[in-house]
């Protein structure tokens, strides 16, 4: 069985009700984009992350597809509204050779 | 200095273009067609509320940094962002959809380039129009994509 792929979410900026905060997703994950070939001259396969997927509160609010122009070890910031109430945020993924995970971050309001 | 890339769509091009633009949206259609610099140059879109930070050089083209911030006009939401590197073997680097339209958006990522080029962001709003800028970058060692 193929290993995990290691990966992190973290949220910067103040979590509070209606701030826009900046969400960071990173996974340890080659890309491989099945242009290289291996020391032995084979051509390497095509193993990207093809989507992503970001869900706040069970809601899905951002879906994402990389391609070979992404760096390995892809990462992904973007903006986020703080809900009224927090709430969890989870990112999702899934590669060409349908390795899955996810990760999630509790949005805990500040006092 | 690398030469600009010369305005070179062909009639076929805007034939393709047009038809695909019947059945699929602007990321469907780079996926088929491979969107090269002269299409996007030809699509003349306006770069108002798109802010894209890219550096100027780079020593290496594995993990090029892209900030991208995204504030359309007053009544307009963001739908979809996509990202295209014109000389990579394929261009679209990637593609954001927002299932609930967002008033603004910003994002972060990290890009893979085939060797020097200009990186186009191109944003579709709630109103159908499509938005877009592109910055140039240069790139002293570039990324193995092809073993030839």
């Amino acid at each position: 069985m193929a290993a995990p792929i290691p990966s992190r979410l973290t949220v910067v900026g103040p979590i509070r009700a209606g701030a826009t905060v900046e969400a960071r997703w990173i996974a340890g994950h080659p890309m491989e984009t099945g242009f290289g070939v291996d020391p032995n001259g084979q051509r390497v396969l095509r193993n990207i992350i093809t989507s992503i997927r970001v869900t706040l509160n069970g809601r899905l609010i951002l879906e994402a597809e990389p391609g070979t122009g992404i760096s390995a070890n892809p990462y992904l910031a973007f903006s986020l509204l703080v809900p009224k109430d927090g709430g969890t945020l989870a990112v999702e993924w899934i590669d060409d050779a349908g390795r899955r995970g996810n990760v999630q971050q509790i949005l805990l309001l500040e006092p | 200095m690398k030469a600009a890339i010369p305005f070179a769509l062909q009639r076929r091009d805007c034939l393709a273009l047009g038809m695909a633009s019947l059945v699929a949206p602007l990321g469907v259609q780079a996926e088929v067609l491979n969107i090269k610099e002269p299409q996007l140059r030809a699509m003349q879109l306006s770069p108002e509320g798109i802010v894209m930070d890219l550096p100027n050089v780079a020593d290496s083209s594995a993990s090029v940094p892209l900030q991208v911030s995204i504030l359309p006009p007053a009544g307009l939401l963001v739908q979809m962002v996509d990202v295209y590197v014109p000389e990579n073997p394929l261009t679209l680097a990637l593609k954001l959809r927002m299932p609930e339209a967002l008033p603004r958006f910003a994002f972060t990522t990290r890009l893979r380039l085939a060797g020097s080029q200009r990186v186009w962001v191109v944003a579709s709003l709630s109103d159908g129009s499509v938005r877009g800028t592109s910055a140039a970058i240069e790139v002293i060692s570039s990324s193995c994509f092809d073993a030839s």
